[in-house]
């Protein structure tokens, strides 16, 4: 098939009618699929342009806040409401690509985006995840981007996205919809396991739409922020980042949620691991302890293991950063 | 030619009507169907920012945008940014004053991305600045006065 | 030496800020195709056959070559042909079996050398057609094991021994310290801003390619050649090329395809590089292995420097780094061995990017000498200091000019270096480790001969006409003030017309000496030109004030055209030509997250004259970040399992950003070279890269404790727990 055909829905329900059949592909700002279409990844029949659909809206209650699928990374990001309660999706989104990239990103498709393996990326190699089945040739000679956490006999290829290991300590919610359904699913249930779900990594069917996420509100004392460590000072995906949510009060934590990124085949959190501190005092003690749990299904590889001193230096840094230690 | 989309947006102020192919890119619409060679192709695959333009006010990555999403948009190039008269930009007169280019390929997308910096609220700091304009390579290493061009047009709109 | 203004704006800037400057993919003639270049995954081996059908049927395609093509296109391979080709740089010098052997051409035949050749090139009506066809054509190939040849040890190359070992009477006393230590270096590519291009149309039997090339007449010789027609039926434009490093100084065969190509299907053709194709398709720098073994006095006087450099080639290139060439001369030592071993390998063949050679070896050589100094609890800068050569040895020859020592007295003043030995980790800020570095760079200073054109015309600006490029250098600038300055004219009255095939011959852009070439020439056409008006219009005594322009009208001529040509460097004097510098850098890493930021780099340099600091500043700075790349972060390191290049985009492959780049504080002396010309300027477009890398790694030392023997400088060796200094060998 050498062309595609674009079908331009002028609203959400004629969208979730084109892409009934499983045929079509949702395009919003369209910078992963053009990417991915000049490496000679295989083009869908049909390319749903929903980039002018009015999902879009930032909708704010006691609650919770809700972002319209559509919504820019640029927009989130500089969203008066987060940069004060939710300033870790604000650092997470701005530490990630650049400016351009993060005006045409929607917020929908940077949940949705795809692993940066050159095995994946390349149409020479073998690649479970482009073409099901076919093998992973990470597998057999990993570098040094490849997962410690998450990885499966499927893939061990990293989840690049820096907002989604934000929105993941923030307990976000994914609303979808088809043409014949609407449903939520915590953020932590989106993104499967890899092999789990056949190719798709994410809970999102062929035929839906994610609509909108969901961030509940935290409590005002609360700090949040995102430390990202790479080779180059920006404009580049993580060697190791996390995403912390604190509170800190009286030397003890009252809650607490950590997402790592840049190490795991998804956004990654152990909350049995964040148990282990709530009630305690942080120190490098327990911090170490903390990251034990953390990291204690890690999958390390030669080229990989640097992955793990960087991701503790990480979290030691920014919880002492964040209970202003 | 088959599957032909034909789209209509507005280039530098003036509306166009294109036929293009379905799997065109903005960046190769404006280069070849426009002739409007200013805009460069570094890697066309976003990583370089050798193509951003303006869509709608808002820098981008041409190489990046399908041409068939731009249907009733906006794009500036920086074909469109010198005066009809041939009239410099403060921030072109800046670079050439600054020596912010060496060969000149990355320039016009520097000048994009810094136009829109501006337009978004420039950082006071050298550091916010180079941050924010990190989307822009330039393997000749004309970053330190880029920078310098870019605080003194921001500094004068303060 | 009049007083001129001595930085005026690149004479470029305003065609280049407005989009206006054409590069050679901005170019598209009448019925223009696009043509694209599939890529071999396989090292080693034979191509057993094709299936295009698919590809041929889809619309829009008008071609698809492969070696099977050969023929029709008119592409074949003869030792004429590849003598201009950047695929038998170094053939001499390594003068093995597999040097007399056919150099690489791409489609040639059914063989494969290495992973990335270009196996078959697809010409569609546009882009996405072209690639769509790439990707429908499938190919059968017959892999091989990639043989690994023994080592060859080349004979002299870039003007040096590349095995060499001689005695040398210093003062130094008794043996206090030796040491040896292995460095590496990764491979690097260029990645210019612009990837190669070139458009080809055909005029009758004459045909004409925009080109991003270095230099416009190798070009059109090798492209001539490889069509069997006379250079006079091609022309090569490139009045704007976007960077080029070296991956555009050579003459690589996708030029010349794009010729035949056009040819066969009479149509132009344009054939621009992908980002992916400038990793195997243009040369690259390869990766190092190098030895170095220094012993010293109690007083850092050095007894022996021996450098030992092991490096890959392609299997039927030549171009290998020469590494030791700064060793060969730089410092004084009592006994100095230096010696380079090649090993032929399934890879592209390198090529020759920003002071090949000089680089590399220059972080070996400069890391050893910190070595020493820390061994010797010594500044390292009273260590160069002691070492310093007065004179260059290697080829027994006083400098033309050397002030090396005032670089470091200047650069380490301006700097802050505090006297003595720093101790390492005994700087912090906070919870960060500060640490200062040196190096001190060398680069020779060439000079060929070129020719430049004056056509002084009634009506019309002055115009200066030479085939050489402009890659960013600012070649078109100082050309400009050179004669504005020569014909005491205004800058705005002169046009420099450069990049054009058909333009006086200058040499390609590289190795520094362009300046050196062309502005002598340039001054000697003015001087030429005065004595022209002079004959046909004698000046009464006293009269400075009447001008080129007035003295053509006055004397009733429309047009006078004077060509001068340089003679490269004198040759009457044995001198050794030059340019010196010393980098001081200031670093401060967080350990517990690995996160190393350069803070400062002060570069003090010694390049003779300096023509307009503001765009020389620019170039050294351009230098330096190639440095602050090449510590940090660069690495083009293919997979051992089958040679194959993954990091072959600007993602995976990184290069500094704006975010990357600290202050850089550049310090020119500005002493006039008293020989090298009237002019007294040397080439400036290398000298700021060698030593920069070690500066860095100098620097992490003294930091950190840990020493950087290899680079890329990983973010995990900084993240360590607990600190610890490195014991040294």
């Amino acid at each position: 098939m050498a062309s595609v055909e674009w079908v331009r829905p002028e609203s959400v329900e004629t969208a979730l009618a084109a892409l009934a059949d499983r045929v079509g592909q949702a395009v919003a700002g369209g910078t992963t699929l053009l990417d991915l279409l000049k490496m000679g990844h295989r083009l869908p029949e049909r390319f749903v342009d929903i980039s002018r659909l009015p999902l879009d809206q930032i909708v704010e209650t006691p609650g919770s806040f809700t972002v319209g699928a559509l919504v820019s990374n640029t927009a989130l990001a500089n969203h008066a409401v987060v940069r004060t309660a939710f300033p870790v999706i604000s650092e997470a989104i701005l530490s990630g690509a650049s400016q351009q990239i993060r005006n045409a990103a929607t917020i929908g498709g940077n949940i949705m985006q795809v692993v940066r393996c050159p095995y994946f990326r390349s149409t020479d190699w073998p690649c479970n995840l482009r073409s099901p089945g076919s093998g992973c040739e990470a597998m057999r000679a990993p570098l040094h981007s490849h997962a410690i956490l998450g990885t499966t006999a499927d893939c061990i290829a990293v989840h690049p996205s820096d907002m989604a290991v934000a929105l993941l300590a923030l307990d976000a919610i994914v609303h979808m919809r088809t043409a014949v359904a609407a449903w939520m699913i915590p953020l932590s249930e989106f993104y499967l396991e890899p092999g789990r779900g056949g190719e798709a990594r994410t809970a999102l069917p062929r035929d839906a739409l994610v609509t909108a996420i969901e961030i509940p509100r935290p409590v005002s004392a609360i700090r949040s922020g995102y430390l990202k460590l790479r080779g180059r000072a920006s404009y580049e995906f993580a060697t190791a980042s996390v995403a912390a949510v604190l509170l800190y009060r009286n030397e003890r934590v009252e809650a607490i949620s950590v997402g790592l990124g840049g190490v795991a085949t998804r956004p990654w959190r152990r909350q049995d691991a964040e148990r282990l501190l709530v009630g305690r005092k942080l120190d490098e003690g327990s911090i170490d302890r903390f990251c034990d749990a953390l990291l204690d299904d890690a999958d390390v590889r030669p080229e990989t293991g640097h992955k793990l001193a960087l991701a503790r230096g990480a979290v030691h840094r920014i919880l002492r950063s964040l209970a202003a230690l | 030619m088959a599957d032909a989309l034909t789209i209509g947006l507005t280039v530098n102020g003036r509306g166009v009507e294109v036929e293009i192919d379905p799997r065109r890119s903005l960046l190769d619409l404006l280069r070849e169907n426009l002739g409007l060679t200013g805009t460069k192709k570094g890697c066309d695959h976003g990583q370089c920012g050798a193509c951003t333009v303006h869509v709608d006010g808002e820098r981008r990555l041409s190489c990046l945008q399908f041409a068939a999403q731009m249907g009733g948009r906006s794009v500036t190039t920086i074909e469109g940014v010198t005066g009809d008269n041939g009239e410099l930009h403060p921030l072109q007169k800046a670079f050439v004053q600054h020596d912010a280019l060496q060969c000149g390929f990355c320039t016009p997308g520097q000048i994009m991305s810094a136009l829109a910096l501006l337009k978004e609220g420039c950082p006071t700091d050298a550091a916010g600045v180079r941050e924010l304009m990190s989307g822009n390579i330039c393997r000749c290493g004309a970053y330190e006065n880029i920078v310098k061009a870019v605080q003194e047009v921001a500094d004068g709109l303060r | 030496m009049s007083q001129m203004e001595s930085a005026p704006n690149r004479v470029d800037a305003i065609v280049k800020v407005s989009g206006a400057a054409r590069y050679a993919a901005d170019a598209k003639p009448a019925g223009m195709l696009f043509a694209l270049a599939l890529r071999s995954p396989a090292a080693r081996g034979r191509i057993k056959a094709f299936r295009l059908d698919a590809a041929r049927n889809l619309p829009g395609v008008r071609a698809i070559f492969t070696h099977e093509d050969r023929d029709r296109l008119g592409w074949g391979s003869s030792p004429e042909v590849d003598a201009l080709s950047g695929e038998v740089l170094g053939r001499a010098a390594m003068a093995d079996a597999a040097s007399q052997l056919p150099a690489y051409r791409p489609l040639l035949d059914a063989e494969i050398f290495f992973a990335g050749q270009w196996i078959a090139i697809v010409v569609a009506e546009q882009l996405e057609q072209a690639r769509a066809a790439l990707n429908a054509i499938e190919v059968d190939i017959e892999r091989s094991e990639a043989e690994r040849p023994d080592a060859v040890l080349p004979g002299p190359f870039f003007a040096g021994d590349m095995q060499h070992a001689r005695d040398d009477q210093t003062d130094a006393g008794p043996e206090a310290v030796h040491m040896k230590a292995t460095y590496s270096t990764p491979p690097q590519l260029h990645h210019p801003m612009e990837p190669s291009a070139t458009t080809a149309v055909w005029d009758g039997d004459r045909v004409t390619l925009y080109d991003s090339t270095q230099g416009t007449q190798a070009t059109r010789d090798y492209i001539a050649r490889s069509l069997g027609i006379e250079p006079d039926k091609v022309r090569v434009l490139a009045p704007y090329v976007g960077g080029g490093f070296g991956s555009k100084n050579q003459i690589w065969p996708h030029q010349a395809l794009a010729a035949h190509m056009a040819r066969v299907l009479a149509r132009p053709v344009r054939l621009q590089l992908t980002r992916p194709d400038m990793g195997v398709a243009s040369g690259y720098r390869s990766e190092t292995i190098q030895e170095v073994e220094l012993a010293a006095d109690a007083l850092g006087r050095l007894k022996l420097l021996r450098h030992v450099s092991t490096m890959p080639t392609s299997l039927r290139g030549g171009f290998f780094e020469p590494c030791g060439l700064n060793s060969l001369m730089l410092y004084k030592a009592g006994r100095i061995e230096v010696s380079h071993r090649v090993e032929r390998r399934a890879v592209a063949t390198p090529t020759p990017f920003r002071a090949p050679g000089e680089t590399p070896g220059s972080f070996a050589l400069e890391t050893a000498l910190d070595e020493l100094a820390v061994r010797l609890r010594m500044s390292p800068i009273d260590l160069r200091i002691s070492n310093h050569a007065d004179m260059d040895l290697y080829h027994q020859r006083p400098w033309s000019s050397n002030n090396l020592l005032e670089c470091y007295r200047q650069g380490a003043e301006r700097f802050g270096w505090p006297a003595g030995y720093i101790e390492p980790r005994s700087m912090t800020r906070g919870d960060l480790r500060i640490g200062f570095g040196m190096a001190t760079t060398a680069y020779p200073a060439p000079a060929l001969p070129a020719s430049v054109r004056l056509v002084l015309r009634m009506g019309s600006a002055l115009l200066v006409e030479t085939s050489a490029t402009d890659i960013g250098t600012g070649l078109r600038t100082i050309l400009t003030q050179t004669v504005a300055e020569g014909l005491g004219i205004d800058t705005d009255r002169i046009e420099v017309r450069l990049g054009d095939s058909s333009l006086p011959n200058a040499p390609t852009a590289g190795r520094s000496k362009l300046t050196a070439s062309v502005l002598p020439a340039a001054a000697q056409a003015c001087r030429l030109l005065l004595q022209e008006l002079e004959c046909i219009d004698p000046v009464p005594a006293g009269d400075n004030a009447t001008g080129p322009f007035e003295r053509l009208e006055r004397c009733g001529r429309r047009e006078i055209v004077v060509e001068a040509r340089s003679t490269g460097l004198p040759r009457d004097v044995p001198l050794s030509f030059y340019s010196f510098g010393a980098h001081f850098v200031k670093v401060e890493i967080d350990e517990l997250i690995g996160r190393l930021r350069v803070k400062r780099i002060v570069s003090a340099l010694d390049c003779g004259h300096i023509v307009n600091r503001k765009l020389a500043e620019s170039q050294i700075r351009g230098g330096i970040i190639f440095g602050i790349g090449m510590a940090l972060m660069e690495d083009a390191g293919r997979r051992a399992e089958d040679l194959r290049l993954l990091n072959d985009n600007l993602a995976d492959y990184a290069v500094p950003v704006h975010a990357d780049i600290p202050p850089i504080e550049v310090l020119f002396l500005e002493k006039p070279d008293p020989a090298i010309s009237d002019i007294g300027a040397r080439g400036i477009g290398e000298i700021g890269l060698p030593g920069l890398a070690a500066a860095i790694g100098n620097a992490v030392f003294n930091a950190v404790g840990r020493r950087c023997r290899s680079l890329p400088i990983p973010l995990a060796t900084l993240a360590a727990r607990p600190p610890r200094v490195d014991v040294e060998q």
